[in-house]
């Protein structure tokens, strides 16, 4: 695999504060990269050093080779990026403003139409192209957002939070489109704090916290760093403390709670968990209504990695 | 890529009625109010002699040729500026005490003059002294190089220096298209409105949109330049369509010269639109931050200027005369003021010169903040 972006030793500070703490790492052609971590752990600092927005204090960033400065037209020619905020012309209909993003990449009318209708569709918005943008909802809004940053057919497509705020059926939608950029042959990368959306899009991880990465690989090279095997949810009525006693001790088991009405457990890697559980149920005969096994999540990767939930 | 740019900047401006309402229909509404409230201050306006009174002592009639000025200038005919009283020195203090007299004038070793309060008649009374004493000074010289010359040319001067003071005894100037020129002053220094909206566009460190078009292989300066020439061209638009309200609809004097005021009011756009890109890049304010900025400066420039109460313009041009040298509204106002005054241009293109320089000054400060390629932080 060819590496696209190639970040050496980042370093990036304000004042005192450290934004950046010698980032290093590679993005492969064809990947779907995901940047993971919460609110003001770097991840949009990161993405905009890459661009040549920002200065930073040392290190490297290669795209296809080169290294990257503001003066990178020919990099730029190959590159989308979608903002975080929502940034298009309110005076200009939905085609409009696409055509002219798209027309600062471009020049040929014909192939922009083109180009420009299949962006259109890729995020859903034929039935709004003559809309205004203060027509619009805000997930409707995103979509235009993306179709901006995406119609010229970049190789390259930087994502920075592109479905905050959105409402779960354009947070779909864009989800869809871009495992179709992708699909077409765009590598990706893609930053959020919603670990759901990460694991759904990504081939490979990168969870940064306060600067740093602390973890990186597929979402499975993640969950095997940490010891839990799966975390089991009983619905049930009454639980005497002897039993909540029994349980502490199974094989296997890290943690219990009970609440009145749901017990909690979360397994060590291990075998026959669940099936030992029920059986141990079935045996005492304490009655219970739902049973449910949730797999570890990248939630509990970050929790056991730094001490802290994702979204605090 | 250029026309891209351009055709796009347009729709994108054309469509702001915000900006556009600003820009085209406020002052026309204002000019439209200006010349309801004026109508009647017109004929008040009419200029009258001033009351003078010269202090009738030996310096003044040894003082020939100053003699002779003012009683050429207070000759009783359609070009007569002063109502010349020749009195005492305690008359003229009488005189002067009881309101009689806008000042009095009392030569010894030189020329004073002497005033209590400000307004047109005490400016006048300096400038012609100012003048007179400009005019002999050259003459002086001339006399200690070619005294022969000096018989010949100096009657000629001073009376080509009495026609400039015939100028502004015109008996049919209105003092009120003061009001409506500071207009123009205030709505050249708006299109400031277009340079803030321009640059927060492209530097990607003040808006979104200006990250978005960073990143893109378009050269930044080529984006703002694009920029730039609609906000100008727009802006210019207005200001001529005004001008035609104000001609056409309104009958207001711009002196008959209407090459000048174009290439004045074209300088004024200018002017507005470095004003603007100045205060939209030198700092991080949001975009209504900026605009909020922009206005109360020209409302206070445009107050400084006379838009609202005519007297200041005289009273800055007295008593803080950088101050009406440095202010772009009334670099306007006076040069559309000095077109409609004045036979000569001198005064004008010293006005132009100066919206000239006011806005190379603040692109060149402007462009230090726009090289920059990449930020501290965005």
């Amino acid at each position: 695999m060819t590496k696209i972006i190639k970040v050496k030793n980042l370093n990036k500070s304000y004042g005192k504060f450290q934004a950046l703490d010698n980032l290093s790492f590679d993005v492969e052609e064809g990947e779907i990269l995901g940047l993971l971590g919460p609110n003001g752990s770097g991840k949009t600092t990161t993405i905009n050093c890459i661009l040549s927005l920002l200065k930073f204090n040392s290190g490297s960033i290669k795209i296809l080779g080169k290294e990257m400065t503001p003066e990178s037209y020919d990099i730029k020619s190959k590159i989308g990026v979608v903002f975080q905020d929502v940034a298009v012309f309110e005076e200009l209909t939905v085609y409009e403003n696409i055509n002219y993003f798209c027309g600062l990449y471009i020049k040929d009318k014909e192939l922009r139409k083109k180009y420009i209708d299949e962006a259109i569709d890729l995020v859903g918005i034929n039935e709004f192209r003559k809309f205004y943008p203060k027509q619009l909802s805000g997930g409707l809004l995103r979509r235009l957002n993306i179709a901006c940053g995406i119609a010229h057919k970049p190789s390259l497509i930087f994502l920075d939070e592109p479905t905050v705020a959105v409402d779960p059926q354009s947070r779909n939608n864009i989800l869809d489109g871009i495992k179709k950029l992708n699909k077409m042959g765009a590598t990706i990368v893609y930053t959020s704090h919603y670990m759901e959306e990460v694991e759904q899009l990504c081939n490979r991880i990168i969870i940064i916290d306060k600067g740093s990465i602390i973890a990186s690989g597929t979402k499975e090279e993640l969950k095997d760093l940490i010891n839990i095997e799966e975390k089991v949810t009983l619905e049930l009525d009454n639980l005497s403390d002897k039993y909540l006693e029994e349980i502490k001790v199974f094989k296997n088991v890290e943690d219990v709670t009970y609440d009145g009405k749901n017990l909690y457990i979360t397994y060590k890697k291990g075998k026959n968990n669940l099936s030992d559980l029920i059986d141990y149920m079935k045996d005492k005969k304490i009655k219970y209504n739902k049973v449910f096994s949730e797999l570890p999540t990248l939630n509990d990767v970050f929790l056991e990695l730094t001490g802290k939930e994702l979204r605090d | 890529m250029f026309g891209h740019l351009f055709i796009n900047r347009l729709k994108v401006l054309l469509k702001n009625k915000s900006a556009i309402f600003w820009t085209l229909i406020f002052p026309i509404l204002l000019a439209t109010f200006f010349n309801l409230a004026f109508a009647n201050l017109y004929e008040d306006s009419k200029f009258e002699s001033i009351n003078l009174a010269i202090v009738n002592n030996d310096d003044f009639n040894n003082e020939h040729n100053f003699k002779t000025v003012i009683e050429s200038l207070s000759k009783d005919d359609d070009n007569q500026i002063f109502n010349t009283k020749y009195v005492t020195e305690e008359k003229a203090k009488e005189l002067l005490d009881d309101g009689k007299v806008a000042g009095y004038i009392i030569v010894n070793d030189k020329i004073d003059i002497v005033v209590k309060s400000n307004g047109i008649g005490q400016t006048t009374i300096k400038y012609v002294v100012d003048n007179y004493y400009q005019v002999t000074s050259v003459m002086g010289n001339i006399a200690n190089f070619n005294p022969e010359a000096l018989k010949t040319d100096i009657l000629n001067k001073l009376n080509e220096n009495t026609n400039n003071f015939n100028d502004i005894s015109n008996k049919n100037v209105d003092a009120t298209v003061v009001y409506f020129y500071s207009l123009i002053g205030m709505i050249c220094l708006y299109g400031g409105t277009f340079g803030i909206n321009a640059v927060n566009e492209t530097e990607a460190n003040l808006s979104k949109k200006g990250a978005r078009v960073s990143v893109s292989p378009v050269h930044k300066f080529k984006m703002l330049i694009a920029a730039l020439l609609v906000s100008l061209l727009i802006q210019y638009s207005e200001i001529l369509i005004l001008l035609g309200y104000l001609v056409f609809v309104l009958n207001i004097n711009f002196g008959g010269q209407i090459l000048p005021v174009l290439l004045l009011t074209l300088v004024g756009a200018l002017a507005g639109l470095s004003l603007g890109m100045f205060i939209g890049v030198s700092n991080k304010k949001n975009e209504g931050m900026k605009m909020s900025i922009l206005i109360s400066v020209t409302m206070l420039l445009s107050f400084l200027s006379g838009m609202m109460v005519l007297k200041m313009k005289y009273i800055i041009a007295e008593n803080v005369p950088i101050l009406a040298k440095i202010n772009p509204v009334n670099m306007v106002t006076d040069g559309l003021y000095s077109l409609y005054y004045y036979n000569t241009l001198d005064r004008y293109f010293y006005n132009v010169i100066s919206l000239i320089v006011f806005s190379v000054i603040m692109i060149a400060i402007s462009y230090v903040f726009i090289r920059r390629k990449k930020y501290d932080s965005i």
